[in-house]
This record gives C-alpha cells, structure tokens and sequence, in this order.
C-alpha cells in the first residue's frame, strides 16, 4: 500500500502542506509529489519515479486549470484510469454538474477538514466517486 | 278522333260524355220498351179478334152439313179453315159428342176458341179452334232486336259525337291551356298560352298570360336586381380585400415606411385613381404636414405641395377636420395651387386622415384624371385604412420606443450583471484568498495541539485550542458574511441532493450541541419521531440550518434546557429548538430575521454577526420551507423549521 502514489497541483503553499501533512503524517503514505504549478504539467508526471495512482487538482491552477490538466490525462492512454479529484474552494452546484461531465472522480471543497479527508481519501481508492461539498 | 283516353281517365269531358249518353239511353230506352209493349198487347188482341172471328164463322157454316151430318162438306170446311193463317187446330162434334174432325197440335202456346153449333135455335155440336201465337213471338223477337238495335246505334252514336266535340271544344283548349301552365310552371316565362275561341276558356288562358307576363317581369325587376347586388357586392368585396391586404401588411409590418408604400399603392389600384400621396405631420415644423411618398405626380406638382399647411389644400384640411373630403377642383380651397393642379389634369380629389387616438397624423390623398363619383363604400375604406395607417403609426412609434427602451434595458442589465458578475468574482477570491490562510491556521494549529507534531504540555495545548476555536469562529463568520454576499447578489446556490437523510444531521447536531453544553447547567432533550422519511436537501445548508439553531440557543440560554424535536406533519418535516433561554420581545421577532440585526440584550454578552438567522431562514425558504419563532422574553424560544418531503418551488 505504500506503493500508493498522490500529486497535488496546488499555488498556495500553506494548502500543499497541509495535504502533504495529512497524507504522510496522518495517513502514512510515502509518496506524495506537490506542484506549485501546471507548468510542464504533463512532462512532469510522466518523470514521477512511481506512477501516480491520484491526481489532485486545484481547479485555478495556471497555466493549464484544473479542467485542462483532466483532459492531458485523459488524452494520454497511460493516465486515463488513474483517478483524478478536483480540489477547490467555493463550489456551486453548476461547478459539481460541470466537474461530473467533465470527468473527475470526485471533489472535495476546501478549507480541508483533517477529520474527515482520510475517510474521503479511502473511498475514492475504493472506487467510488466522491462529491464532498462542505 | 276521339282519343281512348278521354273515357279512361276522371276528366270533365269524360263525365259530360257520359251523362250525356246515359240521359239518352235511358230515354231511348224507356220509350222503346213503352213501345214494344204496346205493340205486343196489339198483336195479340188482334189475334184473339181473329180467333174468335173464325170460331164464329165456322160454327156458322158447319150448322147446316152438322144437321145433315154431312162428313165431307164438314172435313172439306174444316180443312180450308185449316188453311187459314195462325190456324193449327180445329175439332169438330156432334151433340153426343161424336168428333166429325179432328186435327191437333202439340203447341200449347195457342188462343183456344170454342162455339157451340146451332141449328134453328138448338145447339147439335160444337167447334174448337186453336191459333199458333208463333208469329208474334216472331214478331216480338224482330221488334226487340230491332228496338235495341236502334238504342244501342243512336247510344253509341251519341257518345261518339259527344266525345269529339267534348275532345275538340273543351279538352283541346283545356289541353292548351295545361301545357302552357306547365311550360310556364317550368320557369319558362316568356310563354303565352294561344287565344282560344271559347270565350270562357280564353278568359282563363288570358288571367294566365297575364300572371305570366307579371312573373315575367318581376323575374326580370329582381334578376336586375341580384346584378346589381352582385356588382355592388363584388366591388364592395374588392374593398374588403384591398382593405384587408392593407391590414395585412400594417399587421405584418412594424416598419412604417413599408405600411405606408404598400397601401398607397393598393389603394391606387383598387380606387382606379390616377395619382396619390401621403403626408405625415412635420416633426420639425408643427402646424404642417410633409410629403412622406406619391405616386404619378409631375416634380412641378410636388415641388408646390411638398409641404402644406394644415387647412391648406384638400389634405390640409382633411388633417384640420379630421374626416374624408371629397372635392373637385373647381371647389379647391387654395386658389394658388388650383393651377399647378389643373396642369395635372386633375379633376376630382380625395383626403383622408390618418387617425389614432382622435389625432390626425397625416392625411392619405388621391387625384382623379376623370369625372368620376366616390361610392360610399369606397370613401368608407378609404378612411377605414386611414384609421388604420393612424394606428399603425402609433403601433411603430411605440415600438420604437419600445425598442429604445429595451436597448437602454438591456444595456443597464449588462451593466448590472457585469457589476454583480465583478461582485461575485470578487466575493469568490475574497473568499479564496481569506480561508486558505486561514485553513492553514487551523489545520497546523490543530496538528500542533493533536500531538502530531512533538508532545505539548497541557497549558500549551489549553492554549492551542483557544487558538483554534478563535479560528474556526472566523472562518465561520468570514463564511456568513460570504453567503449572505452570495445570497444578495442572488448568487446563492443549493446543491439539493435526493434522498438526504435528515437523521444523521439530527444526530450530529445534538452531538455537538452536547459538547457545547458541557460546562452549562443545561439539560439536552432530543425527541426525534420515528421513520422519517430522506428529503431532497442541501446536506451542507442543512447542516449550517441546524449548527445556527443550536448555536443560539446555546449562546442566549445559561441554565434549564434545550430541546431539539423533529416530527412529520402533512408533507413536512417539522424541526422544533426550544430553549429556557432569555427569549425574544415580540417587537424583535421579525427583526432577528433581518441582516445585520441582533436582538438587543443587554443581560448577557452576545457574539456573532448577526447574520446566522437571515442566512438560515433564506436557506429553509430556498428548500421550499418555512421558518418561525415563537417566544416570551424571560421565558425562553421556539424556533421552528419545516421543511418539504418533496421537491417543491422555493418559497422565496
């Protein structure tokens, strides 16, 4: 399990740290990869030393939105079923219709509540899609 | 001849005929059977006559050869009487009865005489003598046929003449008659029945020709008349159609150059006018009207009448007097352009109009080369379309303005959408920009006090808690002020989800509702009714509906209870938080659900924004729910919620 592999594309330093801290620190997991961009996005995941097996993704990242680094993914058959999760603050219901047609496999809103990502985090590697509006 | 016919069929001749015939006959008859019987009883007295006659003689002339009883001169007598006409028998004998002759006959049809014989005055024998009534049998056989024959020759004879002068002087004319009738009777009214010589006959044949000549000639008075209707109504349906093709078009149209052009030019056809303009009022020069279009008007013309006063010229005044004029060009009103026009060959002039709301806009006029009279239907349309074009004018000047009007609107709902749109963007980084720090705040303070990050002393943890909830009260007052930014700028949004169960939120709100009662002398009562149903909710607005409820009635109560009661009520679900809190003045109870407000209380230390309740009473009203309170200062408050099992319009 500790093969699990999760990237955060994030701007905000405190919110990558955050995650990073509840990912390795809380949830014990080894590999957890953070960019402050989407710059190079897609060259950059395939250099990663393990395949990521979750993408998390701030939907107001640049150069590439969250919208547009689903569809690199999704473009690129080695990606395609990896599970991807959209991470943002202030979502309305057209955004959730939005991200479903989109693609994503889920969204958890932010700020991140420690208490309950890990149980989040679960059920997306167990399959299910997950829409966690708080 | 007489025709077959006649007698077959119930007809007047047939009748006379036959009376006729039957007075005849019967004449005839009773006169010939008088006769026959009179001859008869003739006959046969005359023949008795000659039987006795003979009887006598004979007696006679057998006395003297009966006395000598002379046998032969007695048969030689007998036998010659023998001889006589009619005679068939005759015996002859002596006093003792001794027969001197005898011949017999079988007949017994027959006159029988019988004489005694006397000599010198004593009876010596007797005679018997028989005549045959075979002749007049005969006679009255030929006499009957003879008779009859007659009655039935003159009978047949009668009715035959009879017949032919019926047929010729009376069935005839009458025949004439009938056919003319029916001719007549066949719409034929030119027909006329031929005099005929009797007088009576003629007379009806006369009253007939005469009814005919009449129904001719009303035949005639109406065929002229239904022309002249058609006429009049084929012109008048012209009119209706020209009308409405020029209703059609103000109706289709919008655009008052295109109603304008097409009327004028329908009108000119229909009218069979030779020339037309329209003039609307001057906008820049009031008290005139202005040449908008014509047709068929010299430049010269145009030039003259380009611009009119209103009361000058035949369209000035149908402006000024606001109904149709009709003139000719002798009764023109302006005698400076009574040439210009007569150049024209103008000689009749026609003006109406153009009204909307008892206002003349403008007149429609139109010139006649020929003499030539105005129907009143045609003047009627005339001004009809006038009435129209008015309206029509008016229509497309509101629509302008209209137009201009939705132009201004549209470009202020831009502005004010592109200002909300700022506002919103601006409220959405907002909020980005103030919780992610923030979050970051409390999620490593909270690792820091978790232990996660080195072991704390209890004081240092004590205090890392204070910090927390001083950040996590922030960021819920940040997330307030946010929403009812959201709600202001109608931005606001549920996510409704199917099937939400509202359990699980009960359950977790008395759960925190405990742990904020911990330190308070405050007893938690939570009576939730069984099997209610899930309800197509906002989880997250529901649970914000539910953590305000508690959270005041925690913040306003210091000692008794609080109470959380949920039950369903006729397609709702009714959440009651009851407290034994301070309670609110009647005066206050709307004000609490305004922004901004707060009751005032000055017996307890308040916190908070003062937005909670407006957020929460938008957020129940958006579920299609209602929200009330009920409470008595000092004695504590009932905040009510219902919410719908179904999905129902929200009810702000």
């Amino acid at each position: 399990m500790n093969d699990l592999c999760f990237v955060y594309v994030e701007d905000d330093a405190q919110s990558r740290e955050v995650l990073r801290f509840i990912l390795q620190r809380i949830m014990r997991y080894k590999h957890v990869y953070l960019f402050e961009s989407s710059q190079d996005f897609m060259e950059r995941v395939r250099h990663l030393p393990v395949k990521p097996t979750m993408f998390f993704l701030d939907l107001r990242v640049r150069p590439f939105d969250g919208f547009e680094m689903l569809q690199l993914l999704k473009n690129d058959p080695e990606y395609q079923q990896t599970i991807v999760v959209a991470l943002t603050a202030n979502v309305m219901a057209t955004d959730v219709k939005m991200m479903q047609e989109a693609g994503f496999n889920g969204l958890i809103s932010k700020p991140i509540d420690k208490n309950i990502f890990p149980t989040l985090i679960n059920q997306l590697l167990a399959g299910e899609s997950v829409w966690y509006v708080s | 001849m007489p025709s077959y016919a006649m007698f077959t069929r119930k007809t007047v001749a047939r009748d006379l005929a036959f009376g006729l015939v039957l007075i005849v006959g019967l004449l005839l008859f009773v006169f010939s059977v008088f006769n026959y019987v009179l001859f008869l009883r003739d006959a046969e007295a005359e023949l008795n006559g000659q039987a006795k006659d003979l009887a006598d003689k004979l007696a006679e002339v057998l006395s003297v050869p009966l006395w000598n009883v002379d046998r032969n001169t007695v048969v030689q007598i007998s036998e010659a009487y023998l001889q006589s006409e009619s005679v068939v028998s005759v015996q002859v004998r002596n006093d003792t009865g001794e027969l001197f002759f005898s011949v017999l006959t079988e007949e017994e049809d027959v006159f029988r005489q019988t004489r005694p014989v006397i000599f010198d005055g004593q009876e010596i024998g007797q005679v018997e003598i028989a005549l045959s009534r075979q002749n007049i049998q005969r006679l009255r056989r030929t006499i009957f046929s003879y008779t009859f024959g007659t009655v039935i020759t003159i009978t047949i004879a009668v009715l035959g003449i009879t017949g032919f002068l019926l047929q010729r002087y009376l069935n005839q004319p009458l025949r004439k008659i009938m056919e003319g009738i029916n001719i007549l009777g066949g719409g034929n009214y030119k027909h006329r029945i031929d005099p005929i010589p009797q007088e009576d006959l003629d007379a009806i044949a006369d009253q007939i020709n005469a009814m005919a000549e009449q129904i001719q000639e009303r035949d005639a008075y109406l065929e002229q008349q239904v022309t002249q209707r058609t006429q009049e109504l084929a012109q008048r349906n012209a009119t209706l159609a020209t009308q409405n093709a020029v209703s059609a078009t103000i109706s289709q149209s919008l655009d008052l150059p295109t109603i304008l052009h097409s009327s004028l030019d329908q009108i000119l056809k229909l009218l069979k006018v030779d020339a037309g303009i329209v003039y609307l009022l001057d906008e820049a020069d009031p008290g005139f009207i202005k040449i908008f279009t014509q047709r068929h008007m010299s430049s010269n013309l145009i030039q003259h009448i380009s611009h009119l006063r209103v009361g000058q010229g035949i369209s000035g005044q149908a402006v000024e007097q606001k109904r149709p004029l009709i003139m000719r060009l002798a009764n023109y009103p302006h005698q400076d352009l009574v040439d210009v026009i007569r150049q024209e060959g103008f000689e009749v002039l026609i003006s109406t109009p153009l009204i909307s709301k008892n206002q003349a806009l403008g007149a429609l006029s139109f010139a006649t080369k020929q003499e030539r009279h105005f129907e009143e239907h045609e003047i009627n349309m005339v001004a009809a379309i006038g009435q129209q074009i008015g309206i029509a004018i008016e229509n497309a000047k509101l629509f302008e303005q209209e137009q201009k009007r939705a132009v201004e609107l549209a470009d202020a709902k831009e502005k004010a959408e592109s200002a909300n749109e700022a506002k919103s963007r601006f409220l959405s980084n907002m909020s980005h920009e103030l919780r992610t720090p923030l979050n970051a705040i409390i999620n490593f303070t909270g690792f820091v006090a978790d232990g996660l990050m080195g072991d704390v002393n209890e004081e240092q943890e004590d205090a890392l808690r204070k910090a927390l909830g001083s950040g996590e009260h922030l960021l819920s007052l940040i997330s307030d002020v946010l929403d009812l930014s959201k709600i202001e700028t109608g931005m606001m949004e549920l996510f409704l989800q199917q099937d939400v169960d509202l359990n699980a939120i009960l359950e977790a709100t008395a759960a925190t509702a405990k742990g904020l009662l911990k330190n308070k002398p405050v007893d938690l009562v939570v009576e939730i009714e069984e099997g209610l149903p899930r309800i197509p909710a906002d989880k997250r607005r529901l649970r914000q509906i539910m953590l305000n409820l508690i959270s005041n009635a925690v913040k306003f109560t210091q000692e008794g209870f609080i109470a959380i009661y949920a039950k369903q009520i006729n397609g709702f679900i009714e959440i009651k938080v009851q407290d034994s809190g301070v309670g609110i003045a009647a005066e206050d109870q709307q004000l609490i659900f305004e922004s901004f407000r707060q009751a005032q209380n000055e017996l307890y230390e308040v916190t908070g924004t003062g937005l909670g309740l407006p957020i929460t009473k938008f957020f129940v009203e958006a579920h299609g729910g209602q929200m009330w309170v009920e409470s008595e200062p000092g004695r504590g408050s009932s905040f009510f919620v219902r919410l719908p099992t179904a999905v129902t319009e929200p009810t702000i």
